[in-house]
């Protein structure tokens, strides 16, 4: 479970030289929403409005300048490009486990584990020994999902995690995500742009535009009877097949 | 990867000819000759005395012939004898090359040791006060004359406070040193030559280990490393600075042709005994076969240099080492 409340996070970008203002970039500018145990909130919106910045501060990658985060359990982060995400000169085996070192595990339950988190996310055994790069796209976001999983989080962040995939891969991942989450009742909270993708995994979704929420409502709502105009727009713009 | 050495060890035949044969033609297209340098100012040497040091040498015949007759000699490893001092080449050369290798040594070392951490240090600090003075000097250390420099360190620590020796190796009397103090003595002695030399290439390595680590900081596996919840520092000294030292590896090999060119310059400033202040010596007194040995030693260093630093990034870069084997 992970709730936001009235989450504030500005951004100020100095100009260097001549102008002395400081522009402020009010990328989440009081977001309020929570997801329940088990479930996945769909945040969608076009880029640069505040999804991932969002998704940073879940993480705690950035930190927040007002409002409150309660969250049971530890949150872990899937990130949108599975080719720059891994670090190229570690190990797969190194990438999954670092996490677990630095807890200071100790080395054979750390190795279990790890063997354990490849085996939910349908790796074989033999990436342990091979970087990144030998890897497919749809693998390569597999392993950055066992990297998330290996510390066995209560909450996923996964910020646009198929959008770099093709097509034929993104449903491979998709169904992945949904399995682990019945297995492990994961709680979710998933970015992405792609509205077909978010009505495939979501339970509630929440839609953003310059830094605020302005519509949070249930998939089938959403879907069938959007009342922002901002909301409506977006679905209109759904390529259709 | 062995295919790969191999291609790269033939290369540098090639490479050797072309080299040779320019600076032979470049050294016969300057006006003079050694015999009018060796015997012009002597008035007892007559003409037909000139004329036969030039058949003994052979400097009568075309220029293309001697360069064959050159490379006849040198392919079996003979560098000739010096026309000054009737010394063998090769003799020389090789007294005078562990003064050089310690110069460029040290230099390189001081180099590597100041330059990655300052360009590191501006990367995670990019913006700040730090950053902005390191830049300012770098860029005015990258912009001034090295010679000029080296002038500069001589008149002030050497002439002004008299800190530093500035020039030579060892003192006369360094033989009867114990070996503690001779080993002070000649750290002392090397302070100005190896401040000099490590100027310039200090500035722009120190500019590329910040270019290539602010690059690194923005890549999104730093951006995961974080999300695992790793300290900073770990997340800056394992995660980025192995990636942000890749491109830093090949930079030696940038570094090396610069070093031994300046070791020409440097060693003539500081009248330090080494390779390049023979080579210069030879080339102000027409000295032919020391001039091309130098040429030719100067060049296999740069060429093997250049060779070992693209090895070493093969062999630390997974994606590289592994890549051939898909």
């Amino acid at each position: 479970m992970i709730k936001f409340e009235n989450v504030k996070k500005y951004f100020y970008k100095k100009d260097r030289f001549l102008s002395q203002g400081k522009n402020v970039v009010k990328a989440v500018d009081g977001v309020t929403f929570s997801v329940d145990k088990g479930t996945t909130f769909g945040l969608v919106g076009e880029s640069g409005s505040g999804k991932s910045t969002i998704a940073k501060i879940a993480v705690g990658i950035l930190s927040l300048d007002s409002g409150v985060i309660e969250m049971k359990g530890d949150c872990d982060i899937v990130f949108q490009d599975p080719y720059s995400s891994l670090n190229p000169r570690m190990t797969v085996n190194e990438i999954v486990s670092e996490a677990l070192y630095i807890r200071g595990r100790k080395k054979d339950l750390i190795d279990k584990r790890v063997d354990n988190v490849l085996g939910m996310v349908r790796l074989e055994r033999a990436a342990k020994d091979k970087y990144p790069h030998q890897f497919s796209g749809g693998e390569r976001q597999r392993v950055a999902i066992a990297r998330a999983l290996v510390t066995e989080p209560a909450v996923l962040v996964l910020d646009e995690p198929v959008s770099s995939l093709d097509v034929s891969i993104q449903a491979g991942v998709l169904n992945l995500l949904k399995d682990l989450q019945e297995e492990l009742s994961l709680t979710y909270l998933f970015i992405s742009h792609d509205l077909r993708v978010v009505e495939f995994m979501s339970d509630m979704v929440g839609v953003m535009r310059s830094g605020q929420l302005v519509e949070v409502a249930s998939r089938e709502e959403i879907y069938s009877s959007p009342k922002d105009d901002y909301t409506r727009h977006l679905l209109a713009s759904i390529p259709k097949l | 990867m062995r295919r790969y050495i191999l291609k790269r060890l033939l290369l540098i035949v090639p490479m050797l000819i072309g080299i040779s044969l320019l600076l032979f033609v470049i050294m016969h297209l300057a006006p003079g000759d050694p015999a009018s340098i060796k015997y012009g100012l002597n008035p007892e040497v007559s003409g037909s005395a000139r004329a036969n040091f030039s058949t003994m040498y052979g400097l009568d015949k075309p220029v293309l012939t001697q360069y064959l007759l050159w490379m006849k000699r040198f392919l079996s490893l003979d560098f000739g004898r010096s026309f000054i001092d009737n010394q063998p080449v090769s003799a020389k050369i090789l007294s005078r090359l562990p003064a050089t290798l310690l110069l460029q040594g040290v230099s390189l070392l001081v180099i590597f040791c100041i330059a990655i951490p300052l360009g590191i240090i501006s990367a995670v600090k990019r913006g700040s006060v730090f950053d902005r003075v390191t830049t300012i000097l770098v860029f005015i250390g990258y912009a001034m004359p090295t010679f000029w420099l080296a002038l500069l360190l001589i008149l002030f620590f050497g002439v002004k406070l008299q800190l530093f020796p500035v020039s030579g190796m060892s003192p006369w009397y360094a033989a009867y040193m114990g070996g503690f103090a001779r080993l002070k003595d000649l750290g002392w002695h090397l302070v100005l030559p190896v401040a000099a030399t490590a100027f310039g290439s200090l500035a722009a390595l120190s500019r590329y280990s910040r270019s290539s680590m602010i690059e690194v900081l923005n890549e999104n596996y730093i951006l995961t490393a974080k999300a695992k919840g790793l300290s900073r520092g770990r997340v800056i000294l394992v995660h980025a600075l192995r990636n942000a030292l890749l491109p830093i590896v090949t930079i030696v090999g940038l570094t090396l042709p610069v070093l031994i060119s300046g070791s020409f310059i440097f060693e003539t400033i500081f009248a330090w005994p080494g390779m390049g202040r023979l080579g210069y010596e030879a080339i102000m007194s027409y000295d032919y076969p020391v001039v091309m040995g130098v040429g030719v030693i100067a060049t296999l260093l740069t060429l093997t240099g250049i060779l070992l630093s693209d090895i070493l990034y093969a062999a630390v870069d997974p994606r590289i080492r592994l890549g051939s084997k898909k």
